[in-house]
């Protein structure tokens, strides 16, 4: 075979090799991560969780004058607003990792993290 | 001159092969990298998992399957909760308990899920040296828990109130009749309120429509109330961690962690609903005998075991009880093990878990 048969048949396997390293290592971390919104089980949002300094402010209406605001800024949720009686959405702290969740039980909305680095290795947590 | 020229044909035959031999193993390892691709989610034998929340029973409610009927598991799952909930919430105006509350001195037929737990609370409450009654519901109300919270209305309740109605919570009170499946209580005023057992009640309802669906690995959590079936499907075991009882209180933070196979792991704790006045926490776990929020220094009190209906019982009991009294009380529950925690962030284990168990904030000190 010629060198440039080789240089080819060279790329190939490194193409291949990049290409399976990288579904390995994107695997391995879940994927990228992204913000999942819920509200009675159905999901609302699905948005790339980045590092943008500049904050997304989602607002979820529930119906019935119920909301929720959520703030998703350098690549942190919270929820920053809503008109649940107790609020602890609100008061609850700010989720980052893999698995993480915010939930607002009256009005039935779940903020979930899903990809991305798990934080830890807990399955579950009994309260 | 070309190679061609110089070397004949024989050379350009040679030259035309080679080509066709590198395209086709190109073309070879580009089908290759392409079912790569495709089968590195799948091929490394990792079976999808399904994690859905829902909302019932008063709670969040999620549950995490792997397996092939992951979905339809999940699916009837939740209507299953709901169904539970619907029958034996005591709020709900349509549910069996609402009915027999709303009846007292009548047999009141139920459906045979809302006898079973009935039956099986009046059990636990038989058992608990007084201090665990299902028929509490005039207390619990008395006390506000189940209603509306008015965080900043805080009526602590007069003896005199209390023992207005420690007379109906009685679980002596409560008739069942096994062959017709009726419920009666014998006075008026009496209440029964299942919320100490129904999330026990429906993570092993869960558990066994997983089993039915042949789902091997899998995770239940209802409010809190966790179930654990089989392994992770790596192999590796559950690890379910407790929520710290003095940690800060909007978040997930916890003080151990259990590694768990096929156990359901309940908590009772004096963190979820309460409120201090005057330096005293008044939470929501009522002493029957006592008529006010147990004081038995415990602040946490966790039961790990097979039945989560039992476990949610027993958590309850201890709870109260606390540490002598409920370790000497769990004697007689063979396969069922406790984690307390009392005020002064002392731990105490029982043998059968000290193995599967890691304390992971130091201020805990696991005693000998």
């Amino acid at each position: 075979m010629k060198k440039g048969d080789w240089i080819i048949l060279l790329s190939a396997l490194v193409l291949i090799g990049v290409g399976l390293l990288g579904a390995y290592l994107l695997r391995v971390s879940g994927g990228a991560p992204h913000v999942v919104i819920e509200v009675d089980r159905k999901v609302i949002y699905d948005i790339p969780l980045t590092g943008e300094s500049k904050a997304k402010i989602i607002q979820v209406e529930e119906g019935n004058g119920q909301y929720n605001r959520i703030e998703i800024k350098q690549g942190v949720v919270r929820v920053v607003e809503a008109n649940c009686p107790d609020k602890i959405c609100v008061k609850w702290s700010a989720i980052r990792n893999n698995g993480e969740t915010i939930v607002c039980l009256p009005h039935r909305m779940v903020i979930k993290i899903l990809g991305g680095k798990q934080k830890g290795s807990i399955d579950s947590l009994s309260s | 001159m070309n190679r061609q020229t110089m070397l004949g044909k024989g050379t350009v035959r040679m030259q035309k092969s080679n080509w066709r031999f590198l395209e086709t193993i190109i073309l070879f390892i580009v089908l290759l990298w392409t079912i790569a691709g495709c089968g590195i989610s799948k091929g490394t034998g990792t079976p999808e998992k399904i994690e859905r929340t829902g909302f019932a029973m008063d709670t969040v409610n999620t549950l995490t399957v792997y397996g092939i009927h992951g979905k339809k598991a999940v699916e009837q799952s939740f209507v299953r909760i709901n169904e539970i909930d619907q029958r034996m919430n005591a709020l709900h105006t349509d549910s069996d308990i609402y009915k027999v509350n709303a009846k007292p001195g009548q047999d009141v037929t139920v459906h045979e899920d809302t006898f079973f737990v009935v039956e099986k609370g009046l059990y636990y409450s038989s058992l608990s040296h007084e201090v665990f009654d299902i028929a509490i519901l005039p207390l619990a109300k008395l006390w506000n828990i189940n209603e509306e919270r008015n965080r900043n209305q805080h009526v602590i309740p007069t003896s005199d109130q209390i023992k207005g109605v420690t007379d109906k919570i009685d679980y002596h009170m409560v008739a069942i009749n096994k062959s017709n499946q009726t419920i009666q209580l014998k006075k008026q005023g009496m209440g029964l309120d299942l919320g100490a057992i129904a999330k026990g009640y429906a993570a092993d309802e869960v558990a066994r429509i997983f089993k039915e669906n042949e789902i091997a690995s899998g995770m239940i959590n209802l409010g809190g109330n966790v179930l654990a079936i089989g392994n992770k499907p790596d192999g590796s075991l559950w690890r379910v961690a407790i929520k710290d009882p003095r940690g800060e209180i909007d978040s997930n933070s916890y003080y151990a962690v259990l590694q768990i196979v096929n156990k359901t792991v309940v908590t009772s704790g004096d963190y979820e609903r309460f409120y201090i006045q005057n330096g005293i926490r008044y939470h929501h776990i009522l002493d029957a005998s006592t008529g006010a929020p147990s004081r038995s220094g415990i602040i946490s009190a966790t039961i790990i075991t097979d039945q989560s209906i039992e476990a949610d019982a027993l958590s309850t009991t201890v709870f109260i009880l606390g540490v002598q009294k409920g370790l000497d009380y769990l004697k007689q529950f063979p396969g069922v093990d406790a984690l307390l925690v009392t005020e002064d962030k002392k731990v105490y284990a029982t043998l059968g878990i000290r193995k599967i168990l890691e304390i992971t904030n130091k201020e805990y000190k696991l005693q000998p």
